[in-house]
Formats: C-alpha cells, sequence, structure tokens
C-alpha cells in the first residue's frame, strides 16, 4: 500500500519532468527571443522572451500590490483588532482562497475590463493591468494567512520590551516585530509568488493573451500559463507547437520548484537562528 | 486588613505616590486599596509571597496593564504629582520616563549596539549615539566587557550580561525611575550579585522599585520595603510598609513577622 | 531632563501621528478586503441570480438558441469529483496513516514526505499538461473523466495525505496507550481507536478539499474536454465530460448563443454557491468536531 504511494508521488513528479522535453528549437532562441508566432505559414518561430516576460511582468507587480495590503490585514488580525479580525476577517480571508479561479477570471472579465477599457479608451481592456490586479487579489490570502501566523509567532516579551521603553505601537510593529517575522513574512510572499506563476484561466480571461513584450500596462500581453491554456487546443495540428508547450509547461515547473526550494532554504536558514 | 503606612523619614522627597489603588482584571480584583510612596533616588523593594500582586503592581507604575485586555484602575498613582493611570496621561512619554527591566532579560535579536541605541532611535535623537550607548554601558558595568564587539549579536552574551544590557537599553533613554520585576530571579549567584551592586549605583542618579521573592534580597539592597499579600478576598494588600531596617527587625505587624521568619510564603 | 525637551517632544510627537496614520492604514487594509469579498460574492449572486431555476440547473446548453442550461456540466463536475475522491480518498487515507503512525524516523520517510509536500505546489495548468499526455495521449483514452478524475486525485492526494496526518497526529497519545496498553496490536489500534477519533477532522478535511476540486478547471479543461453538447447523462467513466468550471472558462469563447454572458453569469453563481456551500459545511462540521472531541 505505502509503495503505491511512494510509486506515485515520485513517478508522476519524474514522469512530468521527462516526459516534457521534447524538441528545442534552440534553448536560447526560446528564451530570449520575442517572436511567437506558431501559425506562420511560412517560418513559424517560437521565441518566448515575451511571453516569459509576461509572467514575470504579472507576477512581480501583483505580489507589490498584494504585500501592502496583506501586511495590514495581517497586523489587523494579530495586532489591532484581534477579536475583530479572529471573527470577520479570518472567515473572509477562507472564503476568499475558496473562490474558484474560473470564477475570479470571470468577475474580471465582466466588472473590471470594462472598467479599464472606460480608462484607457483602448482596445477591449483585456490588459497586463487587470491580470495583474485580479492575480494580487487571489494571492492576498495567502500571503495574509503566512504573515499573520509569522507575526503571532513573534515572543511577547520582545514587544514588551519595545513598550516600556516608550514606543509607540507603530514604532514597535516597525521596528521590532515585523523585522522578528521576516522570514515567515517572506516564505509568505514567495508562496504568494508560485501561486501567481501558476494560475492560469484566471489570468487567461482578462490578458487577452496577445503575445509580445509587455510595455503597455492597457495593453494585451501573455504568460506561459495562459499561452499553454490558450495554444494547447491546436496541438494536435501542429506537433512543433505542441512541443514548445511543453517546454513552457516545463518551464512553469522548474520555475516553482526554485520558488519551493527557496522557501526551505529560508525557512532553515531562519530556524537555524 | 489595615495597610500600616509608617511615617516617611521627612529627609527623602516623593517620587511616586500610590493612592487608594484598587486593580481589575475584567471583574477580577487584583489589588485592594493600596497606598504606598516611594521615595527619590532609593531602592523600594515589594515583597510578599508568589500571587499576592508585586508583579501586578509595579506595572501600574508604566502603565504597563494596558497591553492587557480588560483591566481597569481606580485610584491614583502621582509621579512626582502628576497622576499616570489617569485617561489624559501620555502613556509613551511615560515609559520613557519610567523604565522596566523584566524578570528574563529579553534583549532584541539585534546587536548589542542596537539595542541601546534602540530607546533613543525611537525619540528622534540621531546625534551623538555612540557617546549615548558608550554612556549607557558603563552606567550599567557592562562596557567593559562588550566594547569590543558591539556589532555582534546581543544574544550571545551570557544571561547576566544580557539583563545589564537590557538596564543599558533602559539608561539610554535617561529614565527617572527604573522598575525591576524580579530582575536577577533567572540569573546565577554571581551574576545576581552584580545586579545588586549595581542597583546600589544606580540609586544615586534613579529611583528604583525592585520586586523580588528573595527576602535576603530585599534585605540587604533596599532602603524601603513594602510587604503585600493575598487576603482571603483573593486580592493582594499592602500589609505593611517602611523603612529595610524597621521591616526585618521590627516588624509591627504579625504577618509581617511571620513571613519574614519564614513560617509562610 | 535633558529628554523632554525640544527635539525630544517633536520627534515624539511626529511617532504618534504616524501611529495613528499607520493604524489607519492597517484597518483600511482590512476593510478594503472585507468589503472587496462583499462586493464579489453579492454581484456575482446577483448577476447569476435570474438564471438559477430548474431548468438551467437541469437542461443540456443548446447549441444557437438562448434558454440553455448547464444540466451536463453540472453533474459532470460532480461525476469526476466523486471518483477522483473514490480514488484519493483510500491512497491519502493510507498514506497519512502510514506517515504519522508507521513511519520509521528515516530518510525514505523524509524523501516520501518531501515529495507530498512538493505535489501539492505544483501549478494546476502544469498537471493538467501531464493529464494530456499521460491520460489522454498515452494511454489512447481521448478525453475521459476518467482521466479528468485521475488529473484531480494528483492534484488533490498531496492535501488529503496532509490532512489525514494532521488529523492523526492531533490526536492524544493516552488513546494510543491505552489501546495498546490493553493489547491491542497497532493496526487494531488504527482501525479502532484513531480512525474513529479522527473521523471528524478527516471529514471536515474532505469538504475542504471537494470543494477545491468543484472549483478546479485549469487540470480538467485537456483531460476531461470541451464536449458541452452530450446531452445524455451517461456513467461511463470513459465518456469525455465538461465540467461546470471548464464550461466557465471556454463558453464565452466558443458558444455561439445570444444569451451567453448570462449564461456566464449563472455558471459562476452555481459555482461560488456550492463552493461557499461546501466551505460553511466545513466550517459548521469542524466546529461540532471540536465539541465531539473535547466536550464529551
Amino acid at each position: 500500500m505505502f509503495l503505491v504511494v511512494v510509486l506515485l508521488s515520485v513517478y508522476v513528479f519524474v514522469g512530468i519532468g521527462s516526459l516534457n522535453i521534447f524538441k528545442h528549437v534552440s534553448p536560447w532562441h526560446f528564451l530570449l527571443v520575442d517572436q511567437w508566432t506558431p501559425y506562420a505559414s511560412t517560418n513559424p518561430d517560437f521565441g518566448a522572451a515575451g511571453i516569459i516576460l509576461g509572467s514575470l511582468a504579472v507576477v512581480g507587480m501583483a505580489i507589490l500590490i498584494a504585500t501592502p495590503f496583506s501586511l495590514g490585514a495581517a497586523l489587523f488580525l494579530e495586532e489591532t483588532n484581534k477579536q475583530l479580525g479572529e471573527r470577520v476577517l479570518r472567515p473572509v480571508l477562507e472564503v476568499f482562497v475558496g473562490i474558484p479561479s474560473v470564477v475570479y477570471g470571470w468577475l474580471g472579465l465582466t466588472a473590471l475590463v470594462p472598467v479599464i477599457r472606460g480608462i484607457s479608451h483602448e482596445g477591449s481592456g483585456q490588459s497586463l493591468l487587470a491580470a495583474t490586479l485580479v492575480l494580487s487579489i487571489m494571492i492576498v490570502p495567502t500571503v495574509t494567512t503566512l504573515s499573520a501566523d509569522a507575526i503571532r509567532n513573534v515572543p511577547t516579551a520582545l514587544a514588551e520590551a519595545s513598550y516600556a521603553l516608550g514606543a509607540t505601537r507603530w514604532q514597535t510593529i516597525w521596528r521590532t516585530i515585523l523585522p522578528a517575522a521576516r522570514a515567515g513574512i517572506t516564505t509568505g510572499i514567495v508562496l504568494g509568488i508560485a501561486r501567481a506563476l501558476g494560475e492560469a484561466l484566471a489570468v487567461a480571461m482578462v490578458i487577452g493573451n496577445i503575445p509580445g513584450l509587455p510595455t503597455h500596462l492597457f495593453g494585451p500581453a501573455a504568460t506561459m500559463t495562459t499561452v499553454i491554456s490558450a495554444d494547447l487546443a491546436s496541438r494536435a495540428l501542429n506537433p512543433v507547437l505542441n512541443d514548445a508547450l511543453y517546454t513552457l509547461g516545463m518551464l512553469l515547473l522548474l520555475l516553482s520548484l526554485a520558488l519551493i526550494l527557496i522557501i526551505r532554504y529560508l525557512s532553515r536558514g531562519f530556524q537555524a537562528k | 486588613m489595615l495597610a500600616a503606612v509608617t511615617e516617611q523619614a521627612t529627609a527623602d522627597d516623593t517620587k511616586l505616590e500610590v493612592k487608594g489603588l484598587n486593580f481589575f482584571y475584567g471583574d477580577f480584583k487584583a489589588l485592594n486599596d493600596i497606598n504606598l510612596v516611594v521615595p527619590e533616588n532609593r531602592i523600594t523593594a515589594l515583597i510578599g509571597p508568589s500571587g499576592c500582586g508585586k508583579s501586578t503592581m509595579i506595572r501600574v507604575f508604566n502603565r504597563m496593564y494596558d497591553l492587557v485586555p480588560r483591566t481597569r484602575v481606580e485610584g491614583q498613582v502621582l509621579l512626582d504629582g502628576e497622576d499616570v493611570v489617569s485617561d489624559r496621561t501620555d502613556v509613551v512619554s511615560l515609559r520613557q520616563r519610567v523604565g522596566m527591566v523584566f524578570q528574563r532579560p529579553n534583549p532584541f535579536p539585534m546587536s548589542i549596539y542596537d539595542n541601546v541605541a534602540y530607546g533613543p532611535r525611537i525619540l528622534g535623537q540621531r546625534k551623538n549615539m555612540e557617546e549615548v550607548v558608550e554612556r549607557s554601558l558603563r552606567q550599567a558595568a557592562l562596557w567593559d566587557e562588550v566594547k569590543d564587539r558591539l556589532k555582534r549579536s546581543a544574544l550571545g552574551l551570557s544571561g547576566g550580561q544580557q539583563q545589564r544590557l537590557v538596564i543599558a537599553r533602559v539608561l539610554a533613554v535617561q529614565p527617572e525611575v527604573i522598575l525591576m520585576d524580579e530582575p536577577a530571579s533567572a540569573l546565577d549567584p554571581v551574576a545576581t550579585l552584580k545586579i545588586e551592586e549595581l542597583a546600589q549605583e544606580l540609586k544615586k542618579d534613579y529611583t528604583i522599585v525592585i520586586v523580588t521573592h528573595n527576602m535576603q534580597q530585599a534585605a540587604r539592597t533596599s532602603d524601603y520595603t513594602a510587604f503585600l499579600m493575598m487576603a482571603t478576598e483573593r486580592y493582594g494588600e499592602l500589609i505593611e510598609y517602611g523603612p529595610t531596617t524597621e521591616i526585618f527587625n521590627r516588624p509591627q505587624n504579625k504577618l509581617t513577622e511571620d513571613y519574614i521568619t519564614g513560617r509562610f510564603g | 531632563m535633558s529628554v523632554q525637551a525640544g527635539p525630544a517632544r517633536r520627534a515624539r510627537n511626529s511617532a504618534r501621528v504616524v501611529d495613528a496614520v499607520m493604524t489607519l492604514a492597517i484597518r483600511g487594509s482590512a476593510v478594503f478586503l472585507v468589503g472587496m469579498l462583499a462586493f464579489i460574492v453579492i454581484r456575482l449572486i446577483l448577476a447569476g441570480l435570474p438564471e438559477l431555476n430548474l431548468h438551467f440547473i437541469t437542461s443540456p446548453p443548446k447549441a444557437l438558441d438562448p434558454g440553455g442550461g448547464i444540466g451536463p456540466q453540472l453533474f459532470n463536475s460532480v461525476y469526476v469529483l466523486v471518483l477522483s475522491l473514490l480514488i484519493t480518498a483510500p491512497i491519502g487515507l493510507a498514506a497519512g496513516v502510514y506517515l504519522a503512525e508507521l513511519a520509521p524516523d528515516n530518510r525514505f520517510t523524509q524523501a516520501l514526505s518531501v515529495a507530498t509536500e512538493t505535489l501539492a505546489t505544483l501549478p494546476s495548468i502544469v498537471v493538467g499538461l501531464f493529464g494530456l499526455l499521460v491520460f489522454v495521449e498515452l494511454t489512447h483514452w481521448s478525453f475521459t473523466r476518467l482521466g479528468g478524475a485521475l488529473a484531480l486525485t494528483v492534484i488533490n492526494l498531496p492535501y488529503a495525505v496532509r490532512v489525514t496526518e494532521d488529523a492523526l497526529r492531533a490526536l492524544p497519545d493516552s488513546l494510543r496507550e491505552g489501546s495498546l496498553g490493553v493489547g491491542a496490536t497497532r493496526w487494531q489500534t488504527i482501525r479502532k481507536v484513531l480512525l474513529p477519533a479522527a473521523l471528524p477532522s478527516l471529514i471536515t478535511g474532505l469538504i475542504l478539499i471537494s470543494g477545491r476540486a468543484f472549483g478546479e478547471a485549469a487540470a480538467l479543461l485537456y483531460t476531461a474536454g470541451q464536449a458541452a453538447l452530450r446531452a445524455h447523462l451517461t456513467l461511463d467513466p470513459f465518456a469525455p465530460g465538461e465540467t461546470l468550471a471548464v464550461h466557465l472558462f471556454s463558453y464565452r469563447q466558443d458558444a455561439s448563443v445570444p444569451d451567453v454572458n448570462q449564461i456566464a453569469d449563472g455558471t459562476a453563481a452555481v459555482l461560488l454557491i456550492v463552493v461557499l456551500a461546501f466551505n460553511v459545511g466545513a466550517r459548521f462540521l469542524g466546529r461540532v468536531a471540536v465539541r465531539r472531541v473535547t466536550g464529551k
């Protein structure tokens, strides 16, 4: 019975890995060139730079927006309004986590995209900005819960010492509590990044899925995940595209793995203190 | 039970005065009708069996009970004549004037230098930081031991050194009163002695209130002693208070005498 | 005293101002988040409300005319979920029991733990990719609900293992000691004492996993497929089956009926309501579980 489990886990892993290494179109070209034209009949190209940058841009911006809100919420839960926070904010966060990603995508499509279209007066409103905002909301609960845990674990003696010297609450938070909770908060942030990176459908619904360098906030773009979701349908007709998509998948996998390793390394590093 | 407040030695000025203090955790009364005077530049010890409310009492002086939910205070506590337990008190300023050393040393996980500099930085003092740090560490009798490793983490110090670092940290904000809640209970006898000697030095410039469960320590270190006990109603009361020599040699209350001679507690 | 002088007082005052501002910011973010959730839920439900009737939930989607429903998709969602749970639960339970109770403390066990944890972090689209490769192409099954269920299993298994492990570890040792003390074997202890005691937590965990799985789309997109027009509610695991979540994703792009948006609104609302129901149910059961463990 146990062996089944073992086999399953390891196999799945290795399985994904090995089966994804299909014919590359020269790795450098893939990574560095922004020229994704798989449907071009004469000279189809698979430079995925724009797509990769798209992923990075969306995820990067999303985490930048989400983190302040998450820290605020975490501090609300642990420092400023503990009782109210437990009764109201925590259930709210749990519900946030439970909402399916396609529902977030749909919401973004019906509520956010028209607004962006109105503001920017161009295109459909499906844009980098829309994807960023949708992702931000999706990762806030993750970052918040982990940060709140980290903050809770800071020994009260430290906060007491700070208050006894005549510090205001914010001074104590900023100078003592947050630095002491650094490890857990960072873990939360990295986990949020990992989640954002892997999100496919919600982003696909609001980003427009047009591969290219992500320069224009109000313009459409594409990420690794959206390209996979969209183009996989045409894989039968275009075997090289199929392979390219699997390579993107492999890239995603490696990136998530790297992030997880970073988290393990961090938690070990901070425990050693 | 009556609180016997002995006549104050008129030579000492009053730094802190407690008038009719009642303290509550929610509905539970923890301290009952405390009346006490803490003289300036002297060491006043609070003694009594465990659970009698000494720690609660000392935390009233710097409003640390604010950190605990549902606490309530009746009566007055005057610092240089001004009430510090009223709603209008500026608690942040109060805590700079009345510093505290805790039972377990709690240095911040930063360098020794940063620990001492923490207080002044909070007050917005940026100039002459090195001088301030050195002066505070000298006052705490720690300078010689750490002057070559100021930038190293405070957590690498021994327990006794950490406690002196905490004292230096408090001194850096130039308080007027230093509260010590069983400062040596987590330390070995050698370190304990150092802390006691330090207190004797510090009282020249500061007013010190020390909570201790160690009677011998109270007897040899303090100038004044206040004896608290838990009444049958489960709140703490001040049984007797006066110059240490009087309390230990000629206690006026039978309960005090019993405690001192070790019949209970 | 010199600290009371001008610069110190100014610094203290500005620190007070900063404190007030930041406290406001902290409270503001919390309020913002709560408000955002309220907005999301209310908007989704209001938008989908007109669609929610028996007809919508039971009838199949139409190809060109308005008035279609999501019957088959709803059925598929449930079907795939149940199928997946049938596979996940036993394996997850077994693995969790193994890790919590029987495993020796060696490198192999550690590796197993690590593997499980890492499995939990796979992006679902990558699992979908894997599923496509293995459960669709390699097996020559083409799109099937079984394939979807297996892909879901890959996603859910680590959580099932963790839930079981946590539930068992939370049980006090006194239970184990009591049972072993009367001469029961480890197996008997596990079967007759520990598992029943952990049952409420296990069920709660199961419900939460189900809620998550119900809303999963990325992994099912290319494993269970997007066949939307199959009107027959078969029980054949090898039939393709578009689930509700996948439907929400692809419908708007593919369909050509005039009431696309309303149907999608209805779909979203149904999804939300079901997931919320799972969530609330789990929470309620959780409370019952705690009462049982502590009160009884």
